[in-house]
């Protein structure tokens, strides 16, 4: 089967400054991908950019191909123009944003803002569309009356609810979902992550789900990839992935959570901070903060597979035996 | 009951006891009861969690314990002395600090780290010459060089250190406890150790008291010694960390413990979860104010307003019928037996 998207050498910039510095991704159809990474990382960007919906002044190349299923020529994402895409957002691709709260409009009521959705893409009598919307907010597990609502009306984990059904109000073949429940309590998360869940399954979607919490992530993806600084350092099925990491990015980051009937006490931490967006370390870019850094890590290692399936940015993996970090945890944060 | 001294070193059982407070929010016509009866004891050199969904009252009860929230009903207790007055607040709050979620939100852009720590010792009027002093202990205790840091601007340090700045602020009164309002939700993974290190080092090294108010169970399980689970304005369950999370007795703690995402890959599988959302405080629901949302609900619970039971015999209790003999076996006589 053919990738759904493919993403290759995706390139971000702020002022000559890499914000996603040569990103590659491939997506099945119905296939859950994971972007973790810490804020600023590169993760949303990187949402945005396939997208297209970068602000003005980001500059992004890079080849980004979509093929959904009953379209003959693939799309080629990074090539349309700002009208083309409109034809793609939202039809073929849609993203859930981050903060549901701020992301409807405020003034007008729910049922209107998923109608004009469909408007943009098809022509559809008044009665068909308010058949259409009923259908969707029930598949998003609201009752019809949300319709009438104000989004101010509704509770967090409603209003999520809202943005899942307009972005799938076109019956697209992706989503993007960054942070989908981060602002929400761990009930309303499970729900909302259940749903997801539940969509994948029943309309064959494909889904990016971006998050900063891999309890999240390993709950709802097949595979992860793991963003440092603009680039990816690792990534793998998630069942390798949290099994063994390869990158000592990823294995501190695990090492950090903890895990309810293993050991109580607080994780380990990861000294200092990730770099500014943009401003990357020479060499290893996890350099400064790994307590396993050798000689070779002041050359950048590339991406490269170091168990089957599993891509590791690390001149060391793979990691038969993690060594006892130096001395380097603890140490004095700073930037 | 002797007032509270300033600086009076804590010997009683309880760093500070929460008796039967309520506090209520009005609005317009309707009242919303925030808190409802809530009782705990905090211990000195304790690290006590208290959890539950967004609106349950976990931050009025943090609010309310320092004094920040005026209860309607019920009283505080530290070290024994009631807690009536001003001047008890005052000296309450040279005892017992507080740090919020948000860094960036908490400090004043247009102060200095040296401005910002030294102002408790400046409104609790500790005598100038001591405030140099005191100022570098505190950033030492929480890992800041204070050459480095002191002159910066909230804007020119990162989110882990505004924290670290935020609780130098709140030590530097040498405090006896510590509540923390989900101190590093806003953080990012890597940055909420090293945070939590600190605090927990504070813990060892001077046996601060902590208060987690978080909702994140799973952090509350790795770090606390006691937590209590509210719901609704009330607390359904308490007990250790470990039987709280490892072994919930009340059907609503039992429904947020299966909700955690496990970071085990199918680790969280297929689950029951708990349907709809937390009821509008101004309208409690009759009986238990769990029960419509309780698949484990029976006959009484929707006119039984259920008090905490002692469920193991080791303090842990929780404000569930199903732990009172009496309604059980009065259920299972009438046949009813779960509706769920």
């Amino acid at each position: 089967m053919s990738a759904l998207l493919e993403v290759e050498d995706l390139r971000v910039t702020h002022d000559g400054n890499p914000i996603v510095d040569g990103v590659d991704l491939t997506l099945a159809p119905g296939e859950a991908l994971a972007l973790a990474g810490e804020s600023g990382c590169g993760k949303t960007t990187t949402a945005l950019a396939l997208m297209r919906l970068l602000p003005p002044t980001l500059t992004q190349s890079g080849v980004i191909t979509l093929r959904p299923e009953g379209v003959t020529d693939p799309i080629n994402i990074g090539r349309r123009t700002e009208t083309g895409m409109r034809l793609v957002r939202w039809r073929h691709i849609s993203l859930i944003f981050q903060g549901a709260m701020n992301s409807l409009d405020p003034v007008q009521k729910v049922g209107k803002q998923i109608a004009e959705a469909i408007g943009i893409h098809e022509r559809a009598s008044s009665s068909d569309i308010a058949a259409r919307i009923g259908d969707l907010l029930a598949t998003v597990g609201l009752t019809g009356g949300v319709a009438d609502r104000y989004p101010h009306e509704l509770s967090g984990g409603q209003r999520q609810r809202v943005m899942i059904a307009l972005a799938l109000a076109c019956g697209p073949s992706l989503v993007i979902a960054d942070e989908p429940t981060t602002a929400l309590d761990v009930v309303m998360q499970a729900q909302v992550l259940q749903l997801l869940e539940r969509l994948r399954e029943e309309l064959g979607l494909a889904l990016i789900l971006i998050s900063h919490d891999l309890g999240v992530l390993a709950e709802t993806c097949d595979r992860i990839a793991v963003m440092y600084a603009g680039r990816i350092v690792e990534t793998g099925s998630v069942d390798a992935v949290f099994a063994a990491p390869q990158h000592p990015y990823t294995k501190l980051l695990l090492d950090s959570l903890p895990v309810i009937g293993g050991d109580r006490g607080v994780g380990v931490a990861i000294p200092g901070a990730p770099p500014n967006p943009g401003e990357p370390p020479p060499g290893c870019r996890f350099r400064p903060r790994c307590p396993y850094s050798a000689e070779r890590c002041d050359v950048d290692p590339p991406l490269r597979e170091v168990r089957p399936g599993q891509l590791a940015a690390c001149h060391y993996a793979p990691w038969e035996r993690w060594p006892e970090p130096a001395a380097a945890a603890g140490a004095e944060v700073s930037r | 009951m002797s007032e509270i001294q300033a600086g009076e070193i804590g010997t009683g059982e309880t760093l500070m006891s929460v008796s039967d407070v309520a506090v209520d929010f009005r609005a317009r016509r309707k009242t919303a009861r925030a808190l409802d009866g809530v009782s705990l004891d905090w211990r000195p050199g304790e690290i006590l969690g208290i959890v539950g969904e967004s609106g349950c009252g976990k931050s009025t009860l943090a609010r309310a314990m320092l004094g920040l929230q005026p209860a309607s009903e019920g009283e505080l207790t530290v070290n024994g002395g009631v807690v009536a007055g001003k001047s008890e607040q005052r000296a309450l709050r040279k005892r017992v600090q507080m740090i919020f979620q948000d860094p960036y939100q908490s400090l004043n852009p247009r102060q200095r780290v040296s401005t910002i720590v030294a102002e408790p010792l400046k409104v609790q009027g500790i005598a100038k010459e001591e405030h140099d002093e005191r100022v570098r202990r505190a950033m030492s205790d929480v890992g800041l060089d204070s050459d480095r840091y002191l002159d910066r601007y909230p804007h020119q340090l990162s989110g882990g250190q505004r924290q670290r700045v935020a609780i130098a602020a709140a030590l530097v009164l040498d405090p006896e406890g510590l509540i923390c309002d989900e101190p590093v939700s806003m953080l990012d993974a890597s940055v909420q150790a090293q945070i939590l290190k600190v605090l927990v080092g504070l813990r060892e090294q001077r046996g601060l008291a902590l208060i987690f108010i978080t909702h994140d169970l799973s952090l509350a399980w790795s770090l606390c010694d006691r937590i209590s689970v509210m719901y609704l304005g009330r607390i359904v369950e308490e007990g250790s960390a470990e039987d709280v999370i490892e072994r919930p007795q009340h059907p609503y703690t039992q429904a947020l413990v299966t909700a955690i995402p496990v970071p085990t890959p199918g680790g969280g599988g297929r689950r029951e979860l708990l349907e709809g959302e937390l009821p509008d405080p101004t309208a409690v629901p009759s009986g238990c104010r769990f029960h419509p949302r309780c698949p484990r609900r029976f006959e009484p619970c929707d006119r039984v307003d259920p008090e905490l039971i002692e469920t193991g015999g080791r303090g842990q209790r929780a404000a569930c019928l199903l732990h009172d003999p009496a309604a059980v076996a009065a259920a299972e006589r009438d046949g009813s037996g779960s509706t769920a």
